[in-house]
């Protein structure tokens, strides 16, 4: 299915992954208004999402069975921004490398922001307690469950996201997720950074944050 | 074989539905079934023979050697062979069955990393196969690009006799998820010979009509459409329309006139049914013929010749210096550079030449094709005198071209144009023979003629005819002009093809050449020329094109002139404001590299040049302008995307530099040559670009081996150029294990290279670990290390 886009992608989210923190100047602001505007023109969010059992999933490592503790279904989904935000992405770096590290950035940004608008869709749809998703490659569950969640939501037809032999998504900026649902409040289990195999060298980490949005 | 003059076929519905519906379990390889499980196959077939259904697809949607793994116990030959079978023992006698040919399951380069030739020979494998198997035609479905489709044909259409029919699936935008129009499909599948072309899944009956609709009146060739059943349900898959429904739907199509009808996702055989009963005894219309145009396209972007295109002339070697030792060097920045201008400057089509003396054309021109091709989505024109080199551009170009040229020879015919009909690309025909170019109008006319009669006799369509009545210089033949000009009349009034003209050869060894220029193309042009071949980014040659569409009223309410050129100053031809040319110290320079204004960076390195030598403005203002940016970049004042504007900024000072040395026959300096490339499995690239731009900043010659490269060719490239240092990237930790293949390669062969790595997921640690030598967390590591090995 289409997704709509959002009115604008999250400015502080977006400076922060540039590296801007709170601090950007008002040319910065310009150029990020002008890379939103060619991002929102060419990017096609689609999504799709299917409800199953909560067994249809492989539950590789200890976080996702935590994750899904309290719940007797998941809804499987994926996202995408499709082939054509790449290209725009790729062609920007022949052009204009400053605005390709803004585009892609945002993109980044953005696809995150089409993910939160399915959960809703799927909260809206079904009206059960959810938990918040949870994606491959996030704490101990293998990025290489991206193929099972992409099988099971026939995701390469439905939405045209494939994955390759070293479990890249293209188009690149997609996002594959398990949410967990019961019939009473559920707020699943975030990985913690003891769990996350990125520790060593994260920014996050070193600046006092955390990537997990609770 | 098939007869779609005369008949009307009822294809088949969903496949997959009904295997789950059957037992498939979900991991499952599903053409597998057809050898664990024909029963089951055959009676879903069967099912679909008995609702009506005169095209079957067989069970090998994904029966290719991307998606049936190895090691599942049958080889694919044994997969195909039983369920072309099993598909056949479920047919009446006049059942035809299809070999069905769905996507590999792994986008193409340059969107994902499988080759274009990777693709071929999956599908050749499965095509030969299947025509062994006994399939009585071809069906390539469900397919959402272009360029696999187009390997796929080829695969079929090489190895094997069958009837090839192609439908794509489209969004309700009318394009597929990879951005290619009805259009462009139309246009390049008719010119690669396929049987008839159609639309399925993705969308309902409803939503597909109008894409249907487009599809009818962009080609001849008969169209076909297979529906989904609406859309699916989250939790139990089951589609919204039922067979009634889809039935009734269906039935508005026997208006566009269409071949061949069946269903995809949620159809079963109750759906297939209703079909063929609400189709009975209802007239089927004959379809309108589509309009006769000349379109030429990429994948995504057709462009139809109704009015002046101009076709960018400035990738060819002749005479450009740079251009040549870019091709030999392959520096594809700089080729693509050339491209990104005449894409700016308002060119419709890229012509595109790799004539250098020495230069393997046959391996350069589809290299060069595939790189414009993955950042440009204008269509090309393949321009090459050496038909092997033009067949393998041919070949891996996405959507229909030009080529550029054949001339009235008849050998140079015979070799070229059936290349032209086998690849359905448009064909540019000089107005020479093997007597040279002839003075007269009129004999350059019968050349034109003997041209076009050719190339219709090799079944090539007179809309992608085009001639170029040839341009000689005014100064040496100032009587021919006119002759040219009647020839092109002629061939557009008589002949009735577009013409096509290279401009600038008119004004050599005249003075003010743009006044002769600009004048002579619009004496073409009122005489009929179409395409112009010309320097995108002489404004004088564009002003004049937008000045005569808008004269002729072809550009409604001078639309497109005003965008151009409102804000021109009176007199001028400048688009927009004009750059100021004031920054005259190097105290400016630093201030328009930090604020990342290329224009004014040039202007003050233009300044420069004027007084100092053009290595000390290297060393003494850029360099040291740089480094200060790179200083704010360690303190964190400046970030990421500003340090980027900056080195974009610098690199067009350092072009002008470079362009200055050639100029005076000076080479440049170089600080060492480093190899870069992102490692075998990785396609996330926008990393190692930056930390190129960065580094070639600081004067290091760059070898950029791209994305997903394999160790092998890092080390060939080590070996060969005697290469000291190699920078590695990785984004993803599945990539790392090759990451520590390629640095125990590269030291194997030469334990003297060292290696810098970078990337998301690493740590110095395990930069150690893996054997590197320097771990760089930035671009500006890159640059200290670097600056430590070549000291």
């Amino acid at each position: 299915m289409r997704i709509d886009l959002p009115k604008w992608i999250n400015r502080h989210q977006w400076l922060d992954r540039l590296g801007f923190e709170d601090k950007p100047d008002i040319n910065m602001l310009i150029r990020l208004a002008e890379a939103e505007e060619k991002l929102f023109a060419t990017a096609m969010p689609q999504g799709v999402y299917r409800v199953m059992p909560v067994e249809a999933i492989t539950p590789q490592g200890h976080n996702i069975k935590k994750h899904l503790e309290e719940c007797d279904e998941v809804a499987i989904m994926a996202v995408t921004l499709g082939a054509m935000v790449d290209n725009l992405i790729r062609t920007s770096q022949v052009r204009d490398m400053a605005e390709a590290v803004m585009l892609d950035a945002g993109a980044s940004i953005l696809i995150e922001q089409i993910a939160d608008e399915l959960c809703r869709i799927i909260d809206k749809e079904q009206q059960r307690c959810t938990t918040v998703r949870y994606s491959p490659g996030y704490g101990d569950y293998p990025v290489m469950m991206q193929t099972e969640l992409i099988w099971l939501t026939d995701a390469h037809r439905k939405i045209g996201l494939s994955v390759n032999k070293n479990y890249m998504m293209t188009p690149q900026k997609s996002v594959t997720a398990v949410i967990g649902m019961s019939d009473e409040p559920v707020t699943g289990y975030m990985a913690t950074c003891k769990d996350c195999h990125l520790r060593n060298g994260c920014e996050m980490i070193r600046k006092g944050q955390h990537c997990v949005r609770l | 074989m098939l007869d779609f003059k005369n008949k009307f076929y009822i294809l088949d519905g969903g496949m997959g539905t009904m295997m789950q519906a059957n037992g498939l379990e979900p991991g499952e390889v599903p053409e597998l079934m057809s050898i664990t499980h024909p029963e089951v196959i055959r009676s879903i077939h069967r099912s679909y023979v008995e609702a009506g259904s005169d095209i079957i697809y067989a069970n090998t949607f994904g029966a290719n050697t991307h998606k049936v793994p190895e090691d599942c116990g049958h080889t694919l030959e044994e997969i195909i062979e039983a369920s072309v079978k099993t598909a056949k023992a479920a047919g009446n006698a006049d059942t035809k069955v299809a070999l069905d040919v769905g996507p590999l399951g792994e986008l193409l380069e340059p969107m994902g990393s499988l080759k274009f030739e990777e693709a071929y020979d999956a599908f050749r494998r499965t095509m030969i196969q299947g025509e062994k198997s006994g399939a009585d035609l071809i069906v390539i479905e469900t397919m959402t690009d272009l360029y696999e489709v187009k390997a796929a044909v080829l695969a079929a259409k090489e190895n094997t006799d069958l009837p090839v029919m192609v439908s794509m699936s489209f969004e309700e935008s009318g394009r597929t998820f990879t951005g290619t129009d009805v259009v462009s499909m139309a246009v390049t599948l008719e010119g690669l010979g396929v049987d008839a072309i159609g639309i399925n899944c993705s969308l309902g009956p409803a939503e597909i009509y109008p894409i249907a609709e487009k599809m009818c009146a962009s080609t001849d060739l008969p169209v076909f459409v297979k529906p989904n059943a609406g859309l699916p349900d989250p939790r139990t898959n089951e589609y919204d329309i039922d067979a009634e429904q889809f039935a009734e739907m269906m039935t508005a199509y026997l208006d566009l006139g269409i071949a061949a009808a069946g269903g995809c996702c949620g159809t079963t055989p109750e759906y297939i049914a209703a079909v063929k009963k609400a189709f009975a005894g209802k007239e089927r219309s004959g379809r309108r013929p589509a309009e006769k145009k000349s379109i030429v396209c990429s994948a995504v972007k057709p462009v139809t010749i109704d009015h002046v295109a101009v076709i960018g002339e400035r990738i060819n070697p002749t005479g450009k210096k740079r251009l040549k030792q870019a091709l030999l060097d392959e520096d594809y920045d700089y080729i693509l550079s050339q491209a990104v201008e005449q894409i700016d400057a308002g060119a419709e089509i890229l012509d595109v030449n790799v004539g250098v003396p020495k230069l393997d054309d046959v391996a350069m021109l589809p290299k060069v094709v595939k790189q414009l091709q993955a950042i440009t989505d204008l269509p090309l024109q393949i321009d090459s005198s050496n038909p092997a080199a033009i067949e393998a551009a041919l070949r891996v170009y996405n959507g229909k071209p030009i080529v550029n040229s054949v001339n009235g020879e008849d050998k140079v015919m015979e070799a070229i144009l059936p290349l032209v009909k086998k690849y359905g690309a448009a064909v540019i025909g000089l107005t020479l023979d093997e007597n040279g170019i002839p003075a007269t109008a009129e004999e350059r006319f019968a050349i034109a003629q003997r041209i076009m009669d050719c190339a219709l006799g090799y079944g090539i369509a007179k809309e992608d005819i085009y001639i170029d009545c040839l341009t000689l210089t005014a100064s040496a033949q100032q009587a021919e002009v006119a002759e040219t000009l009647k020839a092109v009349r002629m061939v557009k009034e008589q002949l009735g093809l577009h013409t096509a003209l290279g401009v600038s050869n008119i004004s050599f060894g005249l003075p003010c050449r743009p006044l002769v220029n600009r004048t002579f193309l619009a004496m073409a042009m009122e005489n009929g020329l179409d395409l112009p071949i010309i320097n995108p980014n002489d404004e004088d040659m564009m002003g004049t094109v937008y000045a005569f569409e808008m004269l002729h009223n072809r550009d409604k309410n001078a639309e497109k002139f005003i965008e151009r050129y409102s804000e021109a100053s009176i007199g001028t031809m400048s688009r927009g404001a004009s750059v100021k040319e004031t920054a005259e110290s190097a105290g400016d320079l630093y201030h328009a590299l930090e604020k990342g204004m290329k224009a004014e960076t040039l202007a003050a390195v233009k300044e420069l040049l004027k007084t100092e030598d053009a290595m000390t403005i290297v060393n003494n203002h850029l360099i040291p302008a740089l480094d200060r940016v790179g200083q704010g970049f360690e303190k964190g004042t400046i970030f990421l995307p500003q340090m980027m504007q900056a080195a974009t900024a610098a690199q067009g000072g350092f072009e002008l530099i470079k362009d200055h040395l050639a100029q005076s026959g000076q080479e440049k300096v170089s600080k060492g040559t480093v190899v870069l490339a992102t490692v075998k499995g990785d396609i996330h690239d926008i990393g190692k670009n930056i930390v190129k731009v960065i580094m070639e900043n600081y004067g290091f010659d760059i070898i950029d081996l791209g994305r997903d490269v394999a160790p092998e060719t890092v080390v060939e490239t080590v070996k060969a150029k005697d290469i000291k240092l190699v920078g590695l990237s990785a984004l993803m930790t599945t990539t790392l294990g090759s990451m520590e293949e390629t640095i125990a390669a590269v030291k194997a062969a030469d334990p003297e290279c060292k290696v810098m790595v970078g990337g998301a997921v690493l740590t110095a640690d395990f930069a150690e670990r893996i054997g590197a030598d320097f771990y760089c967390k930035d671009a500006m590591k890159s640059v200290e290390a670097a600056n430590s090995v070549f000291e």
